[in-house]
This record gives structure tokens, C-alpha cells and sequence, in this order.
């Protein structure tokens, strides 16, 4: 390899060793133009010393040469190829024709036009240039050429051209797979639903994708402002806490080799996430990388689960009405701004709850057209959301939310099915509360069925003991012993009766009852119903007429119809005050009626339906002893017969019970 | 069969075959009986009965129940001195029956020395009569 002499100029070594100007380049040494640069300044430039410098040349020669040098001399139009050069056109050094127009043979015949006129130009202009441009060879390959030429000047003339070219070729195709690897990246940036912005170390906006501008809903004009204070005036307009944002931003900048993680929450209820972590290149931090996710729907299905939970959490109170007001708070402002619940009752609609979240405005919520299905609606310019409460597939109630006009919001499907589900939530726990309170009720009927059972029994019991004793303990003249003789009998019967009742009390409530109708004269069997009882009758003081215009026939069961006359008898002779007790039989279109009046106490108004169910007594029970089962029995046996039973006050005092029945089977 | 001088008591009770039983045995011991059938009449013959002694009261009546009767008597001055004994088939009768101000407690089902046990207490109970003597001890 040919010496270089430290003392040559660049330009010197150059004219010997022009190939050493892609080491150079390699090397990333700019060239100055007048290649003024003597070896020792190289070195310097380089930080090496000679030797360093001479084997880093030497080393580099080794290499294949990729490019190589040419000089042309205006005055005698001839052009010299270094080998180096003959070589990269892929001919023998030597073999080149030397001219300006031998080079352009191998310039595409397209190009050669534009690199004439280039050469022109810059011989007018006297500038360096650099070119890239592809060539030809002989073997037909073609390959991509950067070139870099001076135009050498003296006495204000261009003298010569000097330049070096490079075959860039595989570097292209570096550059090529090099932009593969981006347009990857940059496809993948762009398929990812996260939003993406890249910036530097100060702030300044380098990269972002297109999710990122559509997430933040950046209008194309900022875009086109590239305007990064727009930007960011653009994004924080749309957050609840935009001094938060701003605060996280600047910590991350004051640290920039940290990772973050927070929320965010906008004006119009989205929620993002936002991560970012430090870019580096190698190990350097050159800036930060911001990545947003929209998880709106994530946290509004959040919100929506929580919201059911704590409903369900209220409605588990069996205080029912309490439980609904503090669902109707809970429900504001998640629903509406204000929430009511009203409750079907009887035919009649009550509103048992209202709830306004701002009572200084307060919002009318009015009930929807129907009440089976949900619905949304607007009554003049306030939004309504209506669902109904369905127990089974009948609603009980109905749930209205409403928001305030302004600022306006919309009910959506989402809030419908929420609403619906709540609805039946709501319709659930009002259901369990009626069935609790029916549950406690009929045991508390039972508790008192039962002790008024038990102190009905101490009556006869009494009176039994009394005799047995007296029997057992004393001699007793024959007319005492044969009274107390008779007396356990009938008080045998007695709870034998109240046996029977309950007995009969057991299958009425079963539904059990089986009717076996037979032909029945029933002016005979009031009377022979009275005959049976005709000591109770006697020793009540009462006395009992049966009057009646003619034969009255049915077709009844027997024994149920005897049930029915001895309760309504027994009952007039409990509290019939020993008056007299009248029993009235007639018939009358297919239908005959039973009248049984006493002058006793009567029966208050408010009371005349209760005595015929169970357990319910006309009177206190402080007052009277005894079940009040007779008349519930007699009721139920009469319905089952088609038939009616009610009572009126008599005129004067007590009471005229009158029993309707169609005299014709109803089987 | 009872001599004229024989204390009286007046049995309120709307059971008509308690109110014999309780006449009966009351009879047996020589003593006399006046008979009410609920808490209006019971009232009326406390009233109107001189020499009455002794009250046996049914608390569950009609009417008037025997709460409201006994109330009737201590307020009246001729009959506050009364002694009455309640009668009741509640649990809580003895209870109810101090609460009212009554002499005395009668549980349902009462028997025969329950109830002649607690009438000495206010009349000098003699000995069933020779038609009633006890049986001999067997």
C-alpha cells in the first residue's frame, strides 16, 4: 500500500489515494471542500495519533472498496477513473473510455439527461454537489451510486471535477429492510387500540398514532397546527381535574426514568387509563412514551354492578318502606337527579317515596302511560326513565327517575336494562316483606287460636273437675249426684262440638270439603237442630221460634247443612242475651234463605265482615271467650254451596244473619 | 236446706253449666248462691242483692267483662269493701287479677278444694252438711 506522507494534504492523498475518501466517510468524517486538512489535523479531528490513524487506514483498504474516485480535466475534456472506480462499474481499470460521454453510457438512458444538466449547472455555479443516481454495468446489474464532486476552480475558472462515488446499493437495501422494520412498527402502532404519543425530553411532541387522536377526539385542525400547547389545550378541556393531569406531567418530567400508572376522568363520564414509561435509545432517556386506554365501559359496567349490589344490600331490610327511601337516595344521582316509587294498592296508586337530589330544584316526575313495560320519555323538556315493578308478571309498582333539563343527558338502553333489573329487585323484596308480614300475621292467629283453644277447654274442664270431685269425695243426695251426672255428659258433648270444629276448621282451611247433596227440607232440619241443643236453648233463656210460608226444598248436603243452622243457632244464643231468638225459613226463585235473629248485642258496622273469618271475633276478645270459628265455617260451607251469608243490624237491637242458597245443586 | 243466715255469694259467670257446677258445690257447703249470666247482670245483683259476701268473677263475659265489672264495684262506696275473687282461664290470670285489685284467684279448671280453699278466706266455710258428708275414707 502506498505511504501517506503526514505532511500531504487531504487533497493531496486524495489525488494518490482517493479511495480513501470512503474510509473517511465510513469513519464519519465530513470532508471539507478545500481538503485543506493536513494528516495531523485529521488526526486531531479524530483524537488519534498518526500511527493510530495510518493503521485505521490501512486496516480500512482491506476492505472491498465500494467506491472509488474520478477526476476530470476541463481544459482537455479528459476523464480518469480511479481502479477502484473501473471496479465498481464492474470493468478492468483501464478498459474505461475516458470521456464524459463514455461515463453517461452508463447512466440509464432516462437519466442521462438530468445528470448532463447537472454537471452544466454546477460548472456555472461553481458548487460542490452530491448526486445519487444509478448506473448500469456491462454484466446488466444495476446498482445505486452516491456521489460527492468539487469543482476545483483557478483564476476565477473552472479548471477541474473532482468527486468519489459510492455504491450504495446494499446500504439501500439496509435502508430498505431498515424501513421494513419501521413500517412494521409503524403498522403496529397504528393496530393497537391503545393511544400512543411519544415525546422528548422536553416536552416536544415526536410520534403519535391515529388512535391516539381519535381517543382524545383531536380535531383535524389542531392536527394540522402541530401545535402542541393546542394539543394539550385540547386534552385538558376534556378532563374533571385538569391540574392533576398537569401535576402527574410535570413529576414525570422532573423524573424521567419513572413509570406511571393513573386514571383518568372526564367531564362526559369517560374513564381512561394512562401509563407512560421513559423512551431510551441504548441506555440513554431521550424521552417519555404516553399510552391511553378507554376503559369507559369497563367502569361503567363497574358502576353498574356496584350500584345493583348495594340495592340488593338495601332491599335485604324487612323494613320495607324504610329500605325504599333509602334505595330511591341511593339511586340518585347514579339514575336521575330525582327518584319516586309508587305502589298499586287495591286499585289505587300511591306514591310512597320521593327523593330529589337538589330540592331547591325540584323536578315533577310523572307517571308513564303504561306501567307493564320499562320506558323512556320526556315530559316537556326533562328526561324520564319509568320501569315497572314485576312480581311474577304483574306489576306491583312502578320506579320513575328523571334528570333535570339541563345540563341535558340522555336515558340510554343501558340505564333501561338497569332500571328493569332493579325493578324486579325492588318487586322481590316487596313481595318477601308482604309475604314476612302475612307469615307473622297468621302465626300470630295461630298463637292466638291457640290460647284462646286452650282457655275455651278450661270451661268444660271446670266444670268437669267440679263434678268428678264432688262425686268422687262426697255423698251426695241422689237429685245433686244425677244434675252433676248429667252435666259431665253434656259437657262431654260440648268438647266433643269443639273437637268437631276444629276438626272441621283443619279441612275448610285444606279446601277439603266433599258435598254429598241430598234432597233437604230445611224448615225440618232447623228444627230438629234445635231439638238437639234444645237444653243449651233452655238454659240460655232464650227462647227460639221458627216460622217459615212454606216447604223449602234443596238439594243440599245434609250434614253441612246442619253445621251451618247449629253455628248460626249456637252463635245467637252466645250472644243473644237470653232474648228471643227467631229463625225465619223462605224460597224464592230457585233460591231459599235462612234468617236467624237474636236481640243481643249486635254487631258493630266496621265489624260485619270480619266475624266470618277465622279467628276474628265481633267484639274483643277481652270480652268474649270462645274460637269465632262458627261463622267463618258457616261462610265457607255457603260459598262452596254457591250461596251467600252477611249480616244486619235488627232494628231495636242485635242481629238478623241471613244465609242465601240456591235451592238447585251447583255440583 | 241452707239457713237464712248462711253467707251469699254472688258466681258471675256466662258458662251456664260452670255457673250450676259452682251453685251446686257452693250449695253443698251451706251457703247460698245468687246467679249473674254476664257483666251488666252481675253488676245489677251486686247492687241490688243485700248481704252479699262474697263475689266470684268471671273475667271473659259479655257485655261487661269482669275487668270492667270489678272496676264498676270499687268505685261504687256501698260495694267497695266487697271482696271479690277473679275467675280466668288465662295463663296470666293470677297476674291480671292482683293488677285489677282482686281479693283473690281462681285458675281454670278449678277444683273443689282450689275453690272452697280460697272462699274460707273471706266466709267461715263450715263442713259440707250431714246430706253432704264425705264419703267414708276408703
Amino acid at each position: 500500500m502506498t505511504q501517506i506522507d503526514p505532511g500531504q494534504t487531504i487533497a493531496e492523498i486524495l489525488t494518490d489515494h482517493s479511495e480513501r475518501l470512503g474510509v473517511f466517510r465510513r469513519h464519519g468524517i465530513e470532508i471539507p471542500a478545500h481538503g485543506r486538512m493536513t494528516l495531523d489535523a485529521l488526526c486531531a479531528h479524530r483524537g488519534l495519533d498518526r500511527n493510530q490513524m495510518v493503521r485505521e487506514l490501512e486496516a480500512a483498504e482491506e476492505e472491498a472498496p465500494r467506491a472509488g474516485a474520478f477526476e476530470w480535466d476541463l481544459a482537455s475534456g479528459v476523464v480518469r477513473w480511479s481502479a477502484d472506480l473501473c471496479r465498481v462499474y464492474g470493468i478492468e481499470p483501464g478498459e474505461f473510455g475516458g470521456t464524459v460521454e463514455a461515463f453517461l453510457e452508463y447512466i440509464p438512458p432516462e437519466d442521462r439527461e438530468r445528470t448532463r444538466h447537472l454537471i452544466e449547472r454546477s460548472l456555472e455555479k461553481r458548487k460542490s454537489f452530491t448526486y445519487e443516481h444509478p448506473i448500469v454495468r456491462r454484466d446488466g446489474a444495476t446498482r445505486i451510486l452516491y456521489s460527492r464532486v468539487d469543482i476545483i476552480s483557478g483564476d476565477g475558472e473552472p479548471v477541474r471535477m473532482v468527486g468519489t462515488c459510492w455504491d450504495v446499493t446494499d446500504q439501500q437495501s439496509i435502508d430498505g429492510s431498515l424501513q421494513g422494520s419501521v413500517s412494521l412498527l409503524r403498522s403496529t402502532l397504528e393496530a393497537t387500540i391503545d393511544g400512543i404519543l411519544v415525546v422528548d425530553r422536553t416536552g416536544v411532541v415526536t410520534a403519535m398514532n391515529a388512535r391516539f387522536l381519535t381517543l382524545w377526539r383531536i380535531p383535524n385542525q389542531i392536527v394540522g397546527e402541530h401545535s402542541d400547547d393546542a394539543l394539550l389545550a385540547a386534552v385538558l378541556d376534556q378532563l374533571e381535574e385538569p391540574e392533576r393531569f398537569l401535576a402527574k406531567v410535570r413529576e414525570l418530567y422532573a423524573n424521567p426514568e419513572r413509570e406511571s400508572f393513573d386514571v383518568l376522568r372526564f367531564k362526559d363520564g369517560r374513564v381512561f387509563e394512562r401509563y407512560s414509561r421513559p423512551q431510551r435509545v441504548d441506555q440513554a432517556i431521550v424521552g417519555r412514551v404516553w399510552s391511553f386506554r378507554d376503559v369507559s365501559e369497563r367502569e361503567r359496567l363497574l358502576t353498574q354492578q356496584t350500584f345493583l349490589a348495594d340495592s340488593s344490600r338495601l332491599l335485604g331490610s324487612l323494613e320495607i318502606e324504610s329500605a325504599l327511601q333509602a334505595l330511591a337516595r341511593r339511586a340518585v344521582p347514579y339514575l336521575g337527579d330525582a327518584c319516586a316509587i309508587d305502589l298499586f294498592e287495591e286499585g289505587e296508586v300511591r306514591r310512597v317515596v320521593s327523593y330529589a337530589r337538589d330540592p331547591s330544584r325540584p323536578l315533577e316526575l310523572v307517571r308513564p302511560s303504561r306501567v307493564d313495560v320499562p320506558a323512556i320519555y320526556d315530559v316537556g323538556p326533562t328526561p324520564h326513565l319509568a320501569v315497572p315493578l314485576m312480581a311474577k308478571d304483574r306489576p306491583v309498582g312502578t320506579l320513575i327517575v328523571a334528570f333535570q333539563p339541563s345540563p341535558r343527558r340522555l336515558y340510554t338502553r343501558a340505564d333501561r336494562d338497569v332500571g328493569e333489573e332493579l325493578g324486579r329487585r325492588i318487586a322481590l323484596a316487596i313481595e318477601n316483606a308482604r309475604l314476612l308480614r302475612e307469615a307473622r300475621a297468621a302465626i300470630a292467629a295461630r298463637d292466638e287460636f291457640l290460647s284462646i283453644a286452650a282457655h275455651e277447654i278450661r270451661g268444660p274442664l271446670s266444670s268437669i273437675r267440679l263434678a268428678v270431685e264432688s262425686l268422687q269425695n262426697l255423698q251426695l243426695a241422689p237429685e245433686i249426684r244425677d244434675r252433676m251426672l248429667a252435666l259431665l255428659n253434656r259437657e262431654g258433648r260440648r268438647l266433643a262440638r269443639f273437637a268437631e270444629d276444629l276438626v272441621a276448621l283443619g279441612s275448610l282451611r285444606a279446601g277439603e270439603l266433599s258435598l254429598e247433596p241430598q234432597e233437604v227440607h230445611l224448615t225440618d232440619a232447623v228444627r230438629e237442630v234445635c231439638e238437639r241443643v234444645s237444653d243449651e236453648i233452655q238454659r240460655s233463656g232464650s227462647t227460639v221460634s221458627i216460622t217459615s210460608d212454606g216447604p223449602v226444598i234443596g238439594y243440599w248436603d245434609r250434614f253441612r247443612i246442619d253445621q251451618v243452622v247449629m253455628n248460626l243457632l249456637s252463635n245467637a244464643l252466645k250472644f243473644g242475651l237470653g232474648k228471643p231468638i227467631e229463625i225465619h225459613v223462605e224460597a224464592h226463585e230457585g233460591w231459599a234463605t235462612l234468617v236467624v235473629v237474636d236481640r243481643g248485642l249486635g254487631v258493630a258496622e266496621d265489624q260485619r265482615d270480619r266475624i266470618f273469618h277465622p279467628f276474628e271475633r265481633g267484639v274483643s276478645v277481652r270480652h268474649y271467650g270462645g274460637l269465632g270459628l262458627g261463622l267463618y265455617i258457616v261462610r265457607t260451607i255457603v260459598s262452596q254451596m254457591g250461596g251467600t251469608v252477611h249480616v244486619e243490624p235488627h232494628p231495636g237491637g242485635g242481629s238478623r244473619f241471613i244465609v242465601r242458597l240456591p235451592q238447585a245443586s251447583t255440583a | 236446706m241452707t239457713a237464712d243466715h248462711s253467707p251469699l255469694i254472688l258466681v258471675a259467670d256466662d258458662d251456664a253449666d260452670l255457673r250450676e257446677m259452682l251453685a251446686m258445690v257452693l250449695e253443698m257447703h251451706d251457703l247460698r248462691v245468687v246467679l249473674a249470666r254476664d257483666g251488666i247482670e252481675a253488676l245489677a245483683r251486686a247492687r241490688s242483692t243485700p248481704g252479699l259476701a262474697l263475689v266470684l268473677l268471671d273475667l271473659m263475659m259479655p257485655g261487661m267483662n269482669g275487668a270492667d265489672v270489678l272496676e264498676e264495684i270499687r268505685r261504687d262506696p256501698r260495694l267497695a269493701s266487697l271482696p271479690v275473687i277473679v275467675i280466668s282461664g288465662d295463663v296470666r290470670g293470677s297476674e291480671i287479677a292482683s293488677s285489677l285489685g282482686a281479693d283473690g284467684y281462681l285458675g281454670k279448671p278449678l277444683g273443689v278444694n282450689d275453690l272452697m280453699r280460697e272462699v274460707d278466706r273471706f266466709i267461715t266455710v263450715r263442713k259440707p252438711g250431714p246430706a253432704h258428708a264425705p264419703a267414708p275414707a276408703s
